[in-house]
C-alpha cells in the first residue's frame, strides 16, 4: 500500500528540484553538442535546442492527448471497436439537440450581457471620484469560485410553494409584494436565463476591469475636442470610446464565448442539467464518468475543441496586436 | 400531591432515568467492545499498519455512524480507516479507476459493482470468507451480490421500502393491502383540497430517485418479481406497457399538482433533506410519503416513533404480490486485493460489526443473524422484525441492478415525466437507449 502524503512529498520535490535540474542539465547538454557542430550549423540548431523541451512537452501533454480523444471518439463506449462517425452523428441527435440548443443560448445571452453590462460599469465608473470603491465592489464575485457562487445562488434562488415561507432571497422579496414564488432553476427559460445570470455575476468584475482599463486610455484631448464641438456623451462614447476600445471589447468577448462554451460548474451544482439546463461540458463529464462512455465523451471533447479553437486564435491574435500597439 | 412526595418521584425518576442511561451505554459497550474482538480475531495473523481507503455515499452523521463502526476495526488492527462520503461516488470511483488508482473499497450501487465485476475489476471474497457470508446473508442478498458464482461485495444497511404516515393526522386506510384504497383516498382527499403526498424530489445530482423508487414499488407490486427481475435485468424493455403503465400510475396518484404538497413544482424543487418533514409538523402538511426506512432520520428529532410518525407495508396492486418487497443498499466491493481489505470487508460483514451499526440507530442491517433488539428504535425493531424475519420476499430490480448510465437516466427521466408528462414515450425510449 502506497503512502500518499508520501507520494505528494515526492512529486514536489522531484517538480521544484529536479525539473529544474534537468533542464538545465539538457540545455547544458544541448549546448556541448552544438559545440561539435560547425558554428553556422550551430547557430540555426541553437533555437531548436533550446525549444526541444517546451516542444516535447506541448506535444505530451497538449498535442498527444488531442490525438488520442480523436481515435478514441470514433471507437465505442469501452474503445473496443471502429465505429467510425457514429459517436457524431450521435452529438447532433436526440436530446443533445436540446443541449447543443442550450449552449446556443449560453454563447449569445452569456457575452453579450457581461459585455453590456462592464462597458456600462466601466464607462459610468470612469466619470466618478469614488471609482475605486465601485471597482472593487463589482471585481469581489470574481474572487468567488465559480462552485462557491452556484452554492450561495442555490440559496438566492431557493423555491418553496406558494403559501410556505420563502427562504430564497428573490422569492422571499417577491412575496413583499403579494408576488407569487417563481421556480427560478426549473421554469423552462427562466431557468437557463437565471443559470447565465450567475455566471454574468460572477465574471463582470474582470470584464469591468479590463474595458476600464482601455477606457483610460482613450486620448482626453479628443474627448475634450469632441465636448467642446457639442458631441452628446452618447455620441462621445459610440464615436470616440467605443471605437477606441474595440480591440478590448473583442477580447472581452471571445474570453466570455469560451467561457460559455465550456461552461460546467454552475449547471452541474445548481441543476446537473435537470429541468431542461443541461450543456455539452456538462454531457461530456456524465458520459465519461457516470454513463462511462469514452466514445460519446471523446466526441463531445472534440467538438468542443474545434468549436472554440478559431476563437481562441482571434484571441491570441487581439492580445499580438494589442501588445504590440 | 405533597412537595414531599412530588420531590420523592423526582428523585425516583432520576433514578430511573440514570439506570437506563447506564444500562444503554453499558449495552452500547458491549456491542463496540464484541465489534472490537470480531475485528481482531479476522485479523489475527495479519501485518498490523498501514490503511484502507473507503469511499461511500453517505456524509455527516450518518458518515460518522459509519465512521464510528469502522474505528473499532482500526483499534483492534491498527489498520487505519480512511473514508470519504460523497454524493458524486459514481464519478469519482469511475475516474479513479480510470487513472488506474482505485480506492480500496468503495460502498457503490449494485447495478455499477455488477458491471465492475463483469470487468473482472473487484475482489473474490468467496474464497476468502465464503462461509462467513453464507452464515450471515440471506440467498436472495448473495445471489445479487454475486457474478459468475462470486460473491463482489457484502452490504452493510438494507433499506425495505414502506409508506410512512403520521398516527395523529392521517385520515386514510391504515395498513391496507389493496393500493386501490390508498388511490381512492388520495382522490377523494384531493377534491376535498388536501394534497396528502410528500415526494420531495430535489438531490442534486441524483434528483428525480425517490420518484423512481416509487415507480419501482408500484411496478413490483402490480407485476411480481419476476417481470421485476427481468426489468432489473434489462430484458423487459423501458419502452414496454408494464413500465409505461408504473410511471403513469405514478403519474396519476402521486405527481399530480392537487395530490403532493407544493405541487408538481414544489416537489420537484424541494430538497429530500427538508421535504418529508411536512409529516410531523403541526399542523401536518402532508400526510403519507411511499419511500425508504430512512424517513424518520431524515425528519430528525421532531419524529417520534408511533406518536407523530409510523408506516405500514407498501399496498399491492395484486394481491398475490403484497408478500414482495423491494429495497435499497448500496454494497461495499474491494478493489485491491491485499488483506487488509478482505480483513475490513470481512469485518464490515460480521454479525458483531453489523450489530454495533444497528445499536448506533441509523437504519436497518443486512446481516440476518443481528437480533432486533440491537436497534434502540422502536420503528427500526418494527422493520426488523416485519421486514427481515417475516415472511417478505425480497426482490431486486432496476433500483438495485441499474447500471450507472441507466440509472442517471432514470433519475433524470423522472424529472422529465414530472415536468412534461406527455413526453413519456421519449423518456422511456431515451433510458432504453442507454441499456443498449
Amino acid at each position: 500500500m502506497t503512502d500518499f502524503l508520501g507520494i505528494v512529498l515526492a512529486l514536489i520535490v522531484l517538480g521544484a528540484i529536479g525539473i529544474p535540474i534537468l533542464v538545465y542539465l539538457a540545455l547544458g547538454l544541448g549546448e556541448v553538442i552544438l559545440t561539435l557542430v560547425p558554428a553556422k550549423a550551430g547557430q540555426k540548431l541553437r533555437p531548436w535546442v533550446w525549444l526541444l523541451l517546451p516542444v516535447a512537452l506541448a506535444a505530451t501533454i497538449l498535442i498527444f492527448p488531442v490525438i488520442v480523444t480523436l481515435g478514441t471518439s470514433m471507437m465505442d463506449a469501452r474503445s473496443a471497436s471502429f465505429v467510425g462517425l457514429d459517436n457524431y452523428a450521435w452529438a447532433f441527435s436526440g436530446s443533445m439537440l436540446g443541449i447543443v440548443g442550450n449552449n446556443i443560448v449560453w454563447l449569445i445571452a452569456f457575452p453579450i450581457a457581461t459585455l453590456v453590462l462592464a462597458l456600462f460599469a466601466a464607462t459610468l465608473f470612469d466619470k466618478v471620484r469614488y471609482e475605486p470603491l465601485a471597482m472593487t465592489i463589482v471585481i469581489l464575485p470574481t474572487a468567488i469560485s465559480f462552485t462557491a457562487g452556484s452554492v450561495i445562488w442555490t440559496q438566492m434562488y431557493s423555491f418553496q410553494p406558494a403559501g410556505t415561507p420563502q427562504i430564497g432571497t428573490f422569492n422571499a422579496f417577491l412575496g413583499l409584494f403579494g408576488i407569487n414564488p417563481v421556480p427560478w432553476l426549473i421554469q423552462p427559460v427562466v431557468n437557463n436565463l437565471s443559470l447565465i445570470f450567475i455566471a454574468v455575476w460572477l465574471q463582470l468584475g474582470i470584464a469591468t476591469l479590463i474595458l476600464s482599463s482601455a477606457i483610460k486610455n482613450v486620448g482626453s484631448e479628443m474627448i475634450e475636442a469632441a465636448r467642446l464641438d457639442g458631441a452628446s456623451e452618447w455620441r462621445v462614447f459610440f464615436s470616440i470610446i467605443l471605437p477606441n476600445i474595440l480591440p478590448s471589447v473583442l477580447v472581452v468577448l471571445t474570453t466570455m464565448i469560451i467561457a460559455a462554451l465550456k461552461v460546467f460548474d454552475i449547471v452541474y451544482v445548481m441543476t446537473n442539467g435537470n429541468f431542461g439546463t443541461d450543456v455539452i461540458a456538462n454531457k461530456l463529464y456524465y458520459e465519461l464518468f457516470a454513463a462511462n462512455n469514452l466514445g460519446h465523451a471523446s466526441a463531445i471533447a472534440v467538438i468542443l475543441l474545434f468549436t472554440a479553437l478559431p476563437i481562441a486564435f482571434i484571441n491570441i491574435f487581439q492580445f499580438r496586436s494589442e501588445a504590440r500597439s | 400531591m405533597t412537595l414531599k412526595m412530588l420531590a420523592g418521584r423526582a428523585a425516583y425518576s432520576a433514578a430511573l432515568s440514570t439506570l437506563l442511561t447506564a444500562s444503554v451505554l453499558a449495552q452500547d459497550t458491549a456491542y463496540r467492545d464484541a465489534a472490537v474482538a470480531e475485528a481482531a480475531r479476522i485479523a489475527e495473523g495479519l501485518e498490523v499498519g498501514g490503511y484502507v481507503e473507503v469511499i461511500g455515499q453517505n456524509s455527516g452523521a450518518e458518515g460518522q455512524t459509519l465512521q464510528d463502526v469502522y474505528a473499532a476495526f482500526t483499534e483492534a488492527t491498527g489498520i487505519e480507516v480512511r473514508y470519504t462520503g460523497t454524493q458524486d461516488i459514481t464519478a469519482i470511483v469511475q475516474s479513479r479507476i480510470q487513472a488506474g488508482n482505485p480506492p480500496n473499497v468503495a460502498d457503490i450501487q449494485l447495478g455499477e459493482a455488477r458491471d465492475l465485476a463483469e470487468e473482472g475489476l473487484l475482489v473474490d471474497l468467496s474464497g476468502a470468507f465464503g462461509g462467513d457470508l453464507n452464515a450471515n446473508f440471506g440467498a436472495m442478498l448473495l445471489e445479487t451480490a454475486s457474478y459468475d458464482g462470486k460473491v463482489f461485495g457484502v452490504y452493510q444497511g438494507m433499506n425495505p421500502f414502506m409508506v410512512w404516515y403520521n398516527p395523529k393526522a392521517y385520515t386514510g386506510p391504515v395498513a391496507p393491502q389493496d393500493w386501490q384504497s390508498i388511490v381512492d383516498w388520495t382522490n377523494a382527499e384531493a377534491e376535498n383540497g388536501n394534497a396528502v403526498w410528500c415526494a420531495a424530489q430535489n438531490a442534486g445530482a441524483g434528483s428525480g430517485f425517490p420518484g423512481a423508487q416509487i415507480v419501482d414499488n408500484i411496478f413490483l407490486k402490480k407485476f411480481g418479481p419476476e417481470l421485476y427481475a427481468q426489468w432489473g435485468a434489462g430484458e423487459l424493455s423501458w419502452t414496454s406497457e408494464e413500465v409505461k403503465w408504473a410511471f403513469e400510475e405514478f403519474g396519476r396518484v402521486v405527481m399530480q399538482d392537487s395530490h403532493v404538497q407544493g405541487g408538481v413544482i414544489g416537489a420537484l424543487s424541494t430538497p429530500i433533506s427538508s421535504g418529508y418533514t411536512g409529516l410531523v409538523t403541526d399542523p401536518a402538511t402532508c400526510q403519507i410519503s411511499l419511500w425508504g426506512a430512512w424517513v424518520p432520520g431524515l425528519i430528525g428529532e421532531t419524529a417520534v416513533p408511533g406518536e407523530n410518525i409510523d408506516f405500514f407495508r407498501v399496498p399491492a396492486s395484486d394481491p398475490a404480490f403484497y408478500g414482495n418487497e423491494l429495497f435499497q443498499s448500496a454494497i461495499s466491493v474491494g478493489f485491491t486485493d491485499d488483506a487488509a481489505t478482505k480483513a475490513f470487508l470481512q469485518y464490515i460483514a460480521s454479525t458483531p460489526a453489523q450489530t454495533y451499526l444497528a445499536s448506533l440507530n441509523r437504519w436497518p442491517v443486512a446481516n440476518q443473524n443481528v437480533p432486533s433488539d440491537a436497534y434502540p428504535s422502536p420503528l427500526l425493531q418494527k422493520i426488523a422484525a416485519e421486514y427481515l424475519s417475516g415472511d417478505v420476499e425480497f426482490a431486486a430490480g432496476p433500483n438495485l441492478l441499474n447500471g450507472a448510465a441507466t440509472g442517471s437516466a432514470y433519475y433524470k427521466g423522472i424529472v422529465s415525466y414530472m415536468q412534461n408528462p406527455g413526453d413519456l414515450d421519449n423518456i422511456l425510449a431515451g433510458i432504453e437507449a442507454t441499456t443498449e
